[in-house]
């Protein structure tokens, strides 16, 4: 009731239109039952012809009486009987029914009415009338000729009578024609009123809904395009929003998440953690946080989750939760630490290494000095010779400690692999024991690298030198070469988005392999697996500093029992050669001859 | 083949008669049968009226008391039939009680054959009445009102009757025209 005088109250002119509308159709209807009223209440004519066809037999009658009175023979004294048979016959009219009360009502003649009964009392001196009786013919004639007069007067004030009627009635008729014609105008103004209103309600109301869906729309492919997978619930933590990203992280489907207790759904995850972040969102003070997620098959996924609740008014009646997949983000993050690491190390060693040089130098020159002092002295010639070799040794320890700390001077040259491997392939038999075989496996016509050579030659010593010790029961070495695009062949995780073409030479092994903490050390300085005195803890480190340095790329694959292989990537010559990061040491080092 | 029950019950018949002659005798009785009747009827004339001629019935009937005309009087019109009819007029105060024949029984009564009958009343007053309304009214020739005989002074000594107040369709000037009183003479067309 409230919300119909309300509407009322905001369509003051569809009301009135309704009323005018109303009152107009209602107004038309009742003048034209009144018009029609009035045309069937005519009935005054057939009075006239009756007051007019009386005073025609009247004067017939007369007529008759008087023939018959002057002895006419034509007249018979049955046709007299007959004619003032009729002539009573219709004044009998003027004494009773509807035609008496409208004589009555319109004031004729109570002499007319007077002189039928003097007629009628004149019936049975009729019947003995005598033909050629003059006398009593015009006794007779006495009685009706009076008549004959005042049913004239009577039929022409009937007529009178009528035409002031039908005047009056035509002036009604044209005045209830006017106000029919005003009431038709109000009824289309009004009807038309009414109808562009409802045009307009309808057009405002399917514009309104035409928005409402272009918003909701809008809201969903917000949902459903976000990257960050979207869960939203109620108080007892009911799914009521899961959408597409949240399949992608957690492979559920909406429908197996809509409508169920976030518990259940997640429970296969393993952390009651994410549960609990979740419910957080109830609170005004929820951060959210990091979560493990398990699934069926690895890896873990690490997620991130920010919550908040959901308000209707003051009152919370739910949470969202934003989550991202922050797996590939953490993976970046632990190898940028890594690299961070690496490079502290590469720093301090470099230092430790330049200085241990310069001290070298100071050695290995007064050495010399001393050589040439000492002539002939063969004996103490032989100790400055040992002393010399240690130095040397010494030179070449920090040499390799200068590679991986990237400052060593190096000189690249377009190498080509095949014949660089086949050089050094005497070289590199020769530290190989009994029982392990080596396998050279480069194919000729590869595109150039960009290489210090012998740089290079000291790394693949180093690789097959560790290769051996990996193997102490025998095995096979293999070293091959073959072009490759790093991003197909690196592991999928590297971040280079410059493709550029490299050249891959592996050097494989058949050994004890190596358990995941071992391989994620390996290329730390001194860092061996080796016993003591058996390594200096520095050949891969020298391996990973040349690769660096040369723009290259290093990639270890080991399987505990099984093997090790170590790709080393190297770019392929190209119109401009690439930076050598080495070159952009601000502030070269000096470096020792060796 | 028909048998007649008349013929086969009668001994002597039934020895005179062979199968063949019978058929043959029975086809010249039923022809003999059906043209006298139909003679009969085209010749039937109605009596004479004993008394006063009130209405005289012409047109296309078949039975009449003289050159194509019926000559009715009271006596006669009375013995075809009374039918009472209740009901007000537009000329009279009150319900009268009318008395006479059917309408469609006096025009059964001279073997009337028409769509209408033109009626026409002493004061030379003419009116054609459909024959349709005969059949579906009770339409009286009405000869007393109220118990006594009409008086040609007083719309007598016929006037037509239709039965107004059980029909609201005949409450109007359309039929209210077709009560001729002072009725005369009728013409079936």
């Amino acid at each position: 009731m409230k919300a119909i005088v309300k509407t009322l109250r905001g369509n003051t002119l569809a009301v009135l239109a309704i009323v005018v509308f109303i009152f107009c159709l209602g107004s038309a209807f009742s003048r034209l039952v009144e018009i029609e009223r009035a045309g069937s209440q005519d009935l005054t004519e057939s009075w006239i012809w009756l007051e007019s066809q009386a005073e025609f037999e009247a004067v017939r009658f007369a007529d008759a009486l008087t023939r018959y009175g002057t002895g006419d023979t034509k007249e018979s004294h049955d046709t007299l009987i007959q004619r003032f048979n009729v002539l009573l016959g219709r004044l009998a009219l003027f004494h009773e029914g509807p035609p008496r009360r409208w004589y009555a009502q319109a004031g004729v003649a109570t002499e007319v009415l007077d002189g039928v009964e003097t007629l009628a009392g004149l019936s049975s001196e009729i019947s003995a009338l005598r033909a050629g009786d003059s006398a009593a013919a015009l006794r007779i004639r006495a009685a009706v000729d009076p008549l004959i007069p005042l049913l004239q007067a009577a039929a022409t004030r009937t007529l009178h009578a009528e035409r002031s009627r039908d005047f009056a009635r035509q002036d009604i008729r044209h005045t209830t024609m006017i106000e029919i014609l005003v009431y038709v105008l109000g009824i289309m103004a009004s009807g038309t009123a009414l109808l562009l209103r409802l045009i307009q309600t309808l057009r405002r109301t399917v514009r309104a809904e035409r928005a409402l869906r272009r918003a909701t729309e809008f809201s969903e492919r917000l949902v459903e395009s976000s990257d960050e997978g979207i869960v939203a619930f109620d108080r007892d933590l009911i799914c009521t929003l899961w959408n597409p990203s949240m399949n992608t992280i957690f492979d559920v489907p909406p429908s197996a998440a809509l409508g169920r207790p976030l518990g259940e759904v997640l429970w296969l995850f393993g952390d009651a953690n994410i549960v609990s972040k979740l419910r957080g969102a109830f609170d005004q003070w929820s951060p959210g946080g990091q979560a493990v997620i398990t699934h069926s098959t690895p890896p873990e996924r690490v997620i991130e989750l920010s919550c908040s609740p959901l308000r209707r008014g003051d009152e919370v009646v739910g949470g969202i939760a934003f989550i991202r997949d922050i797996t590939e983000r953490c993976r970046i993050e632990e190898a940028l630490r890594q690299s961070q690491k690496m490079e502290a190390i590469g720093q301090l060693t470099g230092g430790v290494a330049h200085d241990f040089n310069n001290l070298l130098t100071i050695i290995l020159g007064n050495l010399a000095l001393l050589r040439g002092k000492l002539g002939d002295r063969a004996d103490l010639a032989a100790l400055a010779d040992t002393a010399e070799q240690a130095g040397q040794r010494g030179a070449a320890l920090t040499d390799q400690l200068l590679s991986f700390s990237r400052r060593q001077h190096l000189r690249p040259e377009p190498l080509d692999l095949c014949s660089a491997m086949q050089g050094i392939d005497a070289m590199i038999r020769r530290p190989l024991g009994r029982g392990i075989t080596l396998a050279l496996d480069v194919i000729p016509g590869l595109p150039r690298v960009l290489a210090d050579r012998n740089q290079l030659e000291v790394a693949v010593l180093n690789l097959v030198i560790n290769a051996r010790d990996a193997m102490p029961q025998g095995g096979r070495i293999t070293i091959a070469a073959d072009s490759a695009d790093f991003r197909q062949t690196a592991d999928g995780a590297e971040e280079e988005t410059v493709s550029r073409e490299y050249v891959k030479l592996t050097v494989s092994d058949t050994g004890i392999g190596m358990s995941a903490a071992t391989r994620e050390r390996i290329f730390e300085p001194f860092f061996t697996t080796k016993a003591v005195g058996k390594g200096t803890g520095l050949g891969l480190s020298q391996v990973y500093g040349f690769v660096q340095q040369s723009g290259g790329r290093i990639s270890v694959d080991s399987r505990e029992g099984i093997g090790t292989t170590v790709s080393l990537f190297l770019p392929v010559v190209s119109e401009s050669p690439p930076i050598l990061q080495g070159a952009m040491v601000s502030e070269p080092v000096g470096y020792i001859a060796t | 083949m028909v048998k007649c029950p008349v013929l086969s019950s009668l001994p002597l018949a039934r020895c005179l008669l062979t199968e063949k002659t019978l058929r043959i005798g029975y086809l010249v009785l039923i022809l003999a049968v059906s043209a006298g009747f139909s003679l009969a009827l085209a010749g039937e004339t109605l009596p004479s009226p004993a008394g006063e001629v009130i209405l005289t019935i012409s047109g296309n009937i078949e039975r009449s008391n003289g050159s194509g005309i019926a000559a009715l009087d009271r006596e006669m019109l009375e013995r075809i039939g009374k039918r009472t009819i209740r009901t007000s007029t537009a000329w009279t105060d009150g319900v009268k009680a009318f008395e006479g024949p059917l309408m469609r029984d006096v025009l059964a009564f001279v073997g009337a054959h028409g769509t209408s009958v033109k009626a026409t009343a002493l004061n030379d007053y003419v009116v054609e009445i459909p024959v349709a309304d005969f059949e579906k009214y009770d339409v009286i020739l009405a000869l007393r009102m109220d118990g006594r005989d009409l008086h040609p002074a007083d719309k007598g000594p016929i006037w037509i009757v239709y039965p107004r107040d059980q029909f609201s369709e005949l409450q109007t000037p359309r039929y209210d025209e077709r009560w001729c009183w002072q009725l005369t003479r009728l013409v079936v067309q």
